[in-house]
Parts: C-alpha cells; structure tokens; sequence
C-alpha cells in the first residue's frame, strides 16, 4: 500500500511537473517570439530611414543580416554576403509580401547562408525592399540550451517528490499500520476505516468465542475418553490413528506417539489385519484377542458424515478378562454339577437293571438295596448343597440376630461326635464367648462343614480343635486339624465350588466339593473373611473372622 | 499433505509389518501344531507361507518402483535397501515354518520325551521373531539389539537337543527316524533364530547406518 500510494504521489507531482514546463515553454515561445519579431521591425524601420545605397554600408559589421533588394528582386546589397553572387530574391516569402502589401515576416531556413533565420522585409518609398534577417537563435535552439538548468531543475524536483511522497506515504499509512489486531476498536484510525475496524472487531469477538467452545468440547472429549476404562482409537480411511486414550496404550503395550500411524503399529495379529482391511471398506467389525493372558473385545465400527459417505472408523477395545473367566467359571460349574449327579445316577441305574432283570440272587438284593440308598442320599446331599449354595448367593438367608460362636461350636461338637469318635479322633471347644450379628443356623451350618472337613480329612487318631473368640475388637472362630494339609499351590482352590484337592480320597469319604464353598458364602455374606493356614501332612487351620463388632 | 513419496514409504512400512506378522503366525503355528498335535493348524501354516511369497514380490516392487521413481538418497535409501534385504530373510522363515509342519505331519503321534527342549527351543524362536519384528515396528535399537543377543540362547538349546536325540537313538534305536526328525525340527528351529537376528541386524542398519556382519 505504501508503495502504491508514493507511486501516485511521486507520478502525480512528475507529472504536473512536465505540464507545467510545456506550458511555460508554449508560452515562452510566443512572447520570444512577438518580441523578436518587434526588435526586427523595429531595426528594419531605422535602418529604412537611411537606407540609400550609400548609407546602407555603415551596416556592413551589424550583427544582423542587412539586404537590400530592388523591385525586380535583384540584390543591391548584402552586409554579409557577396551582393553579385546571390541570387534573385524576388520568391522569397518575406520579399514578395513586402512587395504586394509593404511589409513581411517568414521564418525560414537561408537558403543563401544555410542556417534558420527570421526575415522582416519593409518596402521603401524607392519601391526597393529592404529586409533585416537575425540569425540569431530560434526558439528551439534557445530551449535546448535552457535543457541543462532545466534537466538540473527537473533531477532537483525528482528528489524532492520521492522524498516527499515516501514521507507522505507513510505518515498516510502510520495509523493504519498502528492499528493494534488483537484490539482493533482501541486505536484511531480514519473515519474511512471505521466501518472495516468494527467489522474486524466484531469478526475476532466471534472466532475467539468459536475456538474456546472448540477447546472445551475438545477437552470435555479428552477428559471422557482418558477417564474410560476401555480404549478408544479414531482412524481415518486408510487406518491412521487420529486419536486414542491411554488405555489403548495400556492395552497393547505401546508408547510414544502413535497418532498418524497405522493401527497396525498397535498389534499386528491377524485380528487386526482382518480389522484394517475393514476399515478400509468401511465395513464393521467384531472380534476377541487374547493379550498377554487378557482377553480383550474388539469393536470397530465404521463412521459415516451426514452425506452418508464414511469418513474413518471408530474402534472400542473392552476387557473382558473377568467376564471370560466367570463364563468360565459358570461353563466349569455346570460340567461339574452334571458329573456329581451322574455318577450316582449310573450306579443306581446300573444296580436297577440287574434287578429288574432278575441278575441278583436274593440274598444280595439287601446289599443293592443299600448301594441305591446310599447313592440317593449322596444325590439328595449333593442337591441340597446346590441350593443352599444359590440360596446364599441370592441372598435369601438373610435373619439375622445375636449369635454366640462358642455356644454354636459347643452345638455343632455335640451333633458330629459320634462322627468323630467312629474315627477315633478327639474333638475340644476352647476359647471365650464371642457375639456376632448372623443368621444361627446359617453359622451352625458353617461350623459344622469346616468340622465335617476337618474330620474327613484327618489322619486317624487326629484330633480337631474348635476356638472362639474375639482379637482386636474381632469375634473369630477357627477350626484346627491334624489331617493331611493342602498344598500352597491349591490353597486359593480349595473355596472354589466342586474343587477336591485329594480327588480320589473325598469320593470314599462322600463329600460334595461344595462345602468349603458354602462356609465361603456364609462368611462373606456376614462381612467376614477366611485365613487358610495350612502344611501338607501337618495339619490346616481355618479361621473366620468377622467385623469388628458396632457399637451402637 | 502428504507426498507420493511418502505414502509409498508408509505403504512399504505397512506391508512390511504384515508380511512379519504373517511370519509370526506361520511359526507359531507350526509350533503349536507340533507341540499340541493339532492337524488343523498345518493348513494355516501353508496359507501363510503362501501368502509371505506373494507378500515378497509385492514389497520387492515397491521397493523397484520406490528406488527407480523417487531415487531415494541417506535414510530413505538405507530404509528401502534394508527392507529388500529383510524380506528375503522373512520368505526363508515362512519357508521353514512350513518345512516345520510339513515333518510335523509324520511325528504327531510319537511319544518323545524331549519334547521338552523342543518346546523351550520353539518358544525362544518364536520370541526371536516377534521381537525382531516388533523392534522393525517401533525402530527399537535396543529390542533389535536384544534379539541378536538372544540367539546365543537359541544355539545352545539347539546343542541341549542334539545331545538329548543322541542319547535317546542310544537307548532305543527304535527311535531313530523320529529322533532325525526332531533333529531337523531342531535345525530348522535355530536356522529361524539366525534370520530373526539378520532382520534385527537390518533394522539397525536402516537407522543407524552402520551394519555389523
């Protein structure tokens, strides 16, 4: 801008400049020329009243040419010129004027001396004609030799204009290139710009509010994304991540930056290549990886803009390392329910063919007859356990009152010891009256298993040792054998439902595998909690310990 | 915006993952299929292998077209050279995965007790080559490194075994032919370990220029 408005200063000024000069020169020239023409006259009319043939040669060293011509045109007398050798003068311009109205002025080149010269010719009274010819400079001649100081002028002006108009240009420009973009309305500027500065103004107002609202849904879009347990990837078309959260880090063990990458960068299984190439034809996709031991949902779904043409993918990665292991569970649970019920089953179904068919002699029926009654109550004991079980996990059996743990051991030692002593082994409650809020028989129950156990799985000749109690504000009960222990290894097993740790040995004895599970249930739905100490062929010991008992 | 050049760079890059990953598939494959007996694998480890030849000659072109059209010159060069060179050593590892499972097909039903160093050997192996793979995914010098240093692991086990087979054809000559078998298992098995680290040792050489044979 500053340039364009020197230019226009600058070529402005050049150009007045140049006007003015042609026109002092155009009028120059007349005046130049009207005076010149007055001094000629002016000498022709003095000279004329002298002018016989005698007279005239005082004029020999004028500086004007002198000529004297008579009527026919022939020369009389030339003052700088050889009268004799010049021809007849009759058509000149000048001559022939002078002849036919008295007087003329021409100017023309000399065709006698060569150079340009003004004429004035007067006729005399004789009829002859005498004409004053100044060679001096004509006015081209006179302009060229003004050039010098003219051009000296013009270089002089031609500096001045371009300091001038670059000062000016930029004292025109300053406020404008002082007005501050960030605050445009602060400063002054022209009423002229007025209308753009408020425009400016107004605009800038808007894209900040634009950008904040852009950076808080920005953030509110980090802020849920890192917070979400499961991983989140944006990609484009052609599979390059646009965004993740660093779950999806976490996920795939990776670290850096890999926005702008592949997805192939994250894992390169044959999951994801089937999951890359879908990106690529927008199509969706649903798939499970396993991963260092987790199990992870893949759900990629294609993203279309409001025409309707697809635009990247989105790509949600879920853990479901604990729904895999529950479904597990579950799977493990029911494969193992069908094999209790269908042992016995088998039996009983194998012993009432052979009677059915008439295979047994009579005097073993009685034998049979117990075999089926013992399956039956192993099957009744196994389905009743199942639905104490699911029963506690519902929890339905939730009565609760004061119980004492020593008064329920008490209970339960006097319920299991003909058990006990049919295997010799000594059975001793010890320990103080310890109080907690729990459903009576539920906590009998689970004394009673943990005894059950403890005598099933007892050396013989063992003893089981019963204490209640309270530590630290605790009320607790523990069950201590002399058995067989479990090894380290299968201690965190052994609650677990149908677990045996011993599978051969607790067939014989008749259990279920359902009964530490149950004392595991009851525990936990009372809030307390279970400590196994145990040394394969040493003994186990058992401890529940419940909340610390509120005051209220 | 992105340039010709460099989606051609990021192209080769892609396929070059996957032609690994495909290379990571077939031996594990093999393996599991050797170690666990299961046919169905066998049939995997030939597709792959299949598809890593094709995924040569694709990555050889790129790598033609790149040199012939871009005339790459520093990184770009040693990145493209490289590459050639890798998956040459990729199509060999495809190629022994699935001499792998073609032996595999014979040896499924034999009861070894070596079983045991075949199994740690085919686990380091596999370890070789996920992590050479990996350290060409991230540019990890240091992973690229460790993979050349795990090799000596793969080279001892090799010698554990030989000594095993040898005193199992001593105890029972019966065993003979199996035991060659797994003896070229075996082989094959430590051949893998060596082109796993000629891709690590390419991988330091695209980055850092320097290559040590």
């Amino acid at each position: 801008m500053t340039k364009k408005i020197f230019r226009g200063i600058f070529l402005s000024s050049l150009i007045t400049m140049l006007a003015c000069l042609i026109f002092i020169i155009g009028v120059q020239y007349r005046i130049y020329d009207e005076s010149r023409r007055e001094s000629l006259e002016r000498k022709a009319y003095l000279i004329s009243l002298s002018a016989d043939e005698d007279e005239i040669e005082k004029y020999d060293g004028a500086e004007e040419r002198v000529t004297l011509i008579d009527a026919s045109g022939k020369v009389l007398y030339d003052n700088k010129y050889d009268a004799g050798k010049i021809e007849n003068h009759a058509g000149r311009e000048e001559v022939r004027e002078a002849l036919s109205a008295g007087s003329g002025y021409a100017v023309r080149r000399s065709e006698t001396l060569g150079v340009n010269t003004c004429y004035y010719a007067l006729r005399l009274e004789d009829g002859s004609v005498l004409r004053v010819a100044d060679t001096s400079l004509s006015v081209s001649a006179v302009i060229l030799e003004l050039l010098v100081p003219i051009c000296g002028i013009a270089v002089l002006i031609f500096v001045l204009g371009l300091v001038l108009a670059s000062l000016m240009s930029k004292k025109i420009l300053r406020p404008i290139n002082n007005i501050n973009l960030e605050e445009p309305g602060e400063t002054n500027v022209y009423d002229e710009l007025a209308p753009f500065v408020s425009k400016i103004e107004a605009q800038q107002r808007k894209i900040n509010s634009q950008i904040a609202e852009l950076t808080r849904s920005r953030r509110e879009f980090d802020i849920i994304a890192e917070n979400m347990s499961e991983g989140l990837v944006l990609t484009d078309l052609e599979g390059h991540i646009l965004t993740h959260n660093t779950s999806v880090e976490r996920f795939f063990g990776v670290s850096g930056d890999i926005n702008g990458k592949n997805i192939l960068n994250l894992n390169r299984s044959e999951v994801f290549r089937e999951i890359y190439e879908n990106i690529k034809e927008s199509r969706r996709s649903d798939s499970i990886i396993t991963l260092n031991g987790k199990y992870y949902e893949i759900t990629a779904n294609p993203v279309f803009d409001e025409n309707g043409k697809p635009c990247g993918t989105v790509i949600l990665v879920v853990d479901i390392t604990e729904r895999e292991k529950r479904e597990k569970l579950r799977r493990d649970f029911t494969a193992n329910v069908s094999h209790e019920l269908k042992t016995p089953l088998t039996s009983i179904l194998g012993i009432s063919d052979m009677l059915k068919n008439g295979m047994v002699d009579q005097s073993d029926i009685k034998g049979f007859a117990e075999d089926i009654n013992k399956e039956t109550a192993r099957l009744i004991t196994l389905v009743n356990d199942i639905i104490r079980l699911s029963e506690l996990v519902e929890g339905k059996t939730r009565d609760t009152e004061k119980v004492d743990l020593l008064g329920a051991a008490k209970d339960v030692a006097e319920r299991i010891s003909p058990v006990a002593r049919k295997q010799g082994i000594t059975l001793s409650v010890e320990g103080e009256s310890a109080e907690v809020t729990a459903g009576e028989s539920l906590i009998f129950e689970m004394i009673y298993n943990l005894c059950d156990n403890a005598i099933k799985y007892n050396k013989e000749n063992g003893s089981v040792k019963i204490t209640a109690g309270v530590s630290d504000g605790s009320p607790f009960i523990s069950v201590k054998d002399t058995g067989i222990g479990i090894p380290p290894e299968e201690q965190e097993h052994i609650f677990e439902r149908f677990y045996r740790v011993d599978k051969g040995r607790s067939k014989e004895s008749g259990g279920t595998g359902l009964g530490l599970s149950i004392v595991k249930h009851i525990a936990v739905s009372f809030g307390g909690r279970i400590t196994v100490n145990s040394e394969p062929g040493a003994g186990t010991e058992i401890t529940v310990i419940f909340p610390e008992k509120r005051v209220n | 915006m992105r340039n010709n050049f460099d989606n051609q760079l990021e192209k080769l890059n892609l396929e070059l993952i996957t032609m690994g990953a495909l290379c990571e598939d077939a031996i594990s494959a093999s393996v599991k299929a050797l170690l666990d007996g299961d046919e169905s694998l066998l049939e995997k480890v030939f597709a792959a292998d299949a598809e890593i030849d094709q995924k040569e000659r694709d990555i050889e072109a790129i790598c033609m077209k790149l040199l012939l059209q871009q005339q790459p010159v520093a990184r770009d060069l040693r990145v493209i050279s490289s590459a050639l060179k890798m998956i040459s050593d990729m199509e060999r590892i495809g190629d022994q995965a699935s001499d792998i499972a073609e032996i595999t097909k014979f040896v499924k039903n034999s009861d070894v007790k070596s079983k045991i160093h075949i199994k740690d050997m085919a686990a380091a192996a596999i370890k070789m080559v996920t992590d050479s793979v990996e350290s060409f995914v991230k540019k990890d010098l240091d992973l690229a490194n460790e993979v050349m240093a795990y090799d000596d692991k793969v080279d001892n086990l090799f010698d554990c075994v030989k000594d095993e087979l040898v005193q199992l054809i001593v105890n029972d000559r019966a065993n003979g032919e199996f035991c060659i078998d797994l003896l070229m298992i075996a082989k094959y098995l430590e051949r893998i370990g060596d082109h796993a680290v000629n891709i690590a040792e390419w991988v330091e050489y695209s980055i850092t220029g320097v290559h040590n044979i």
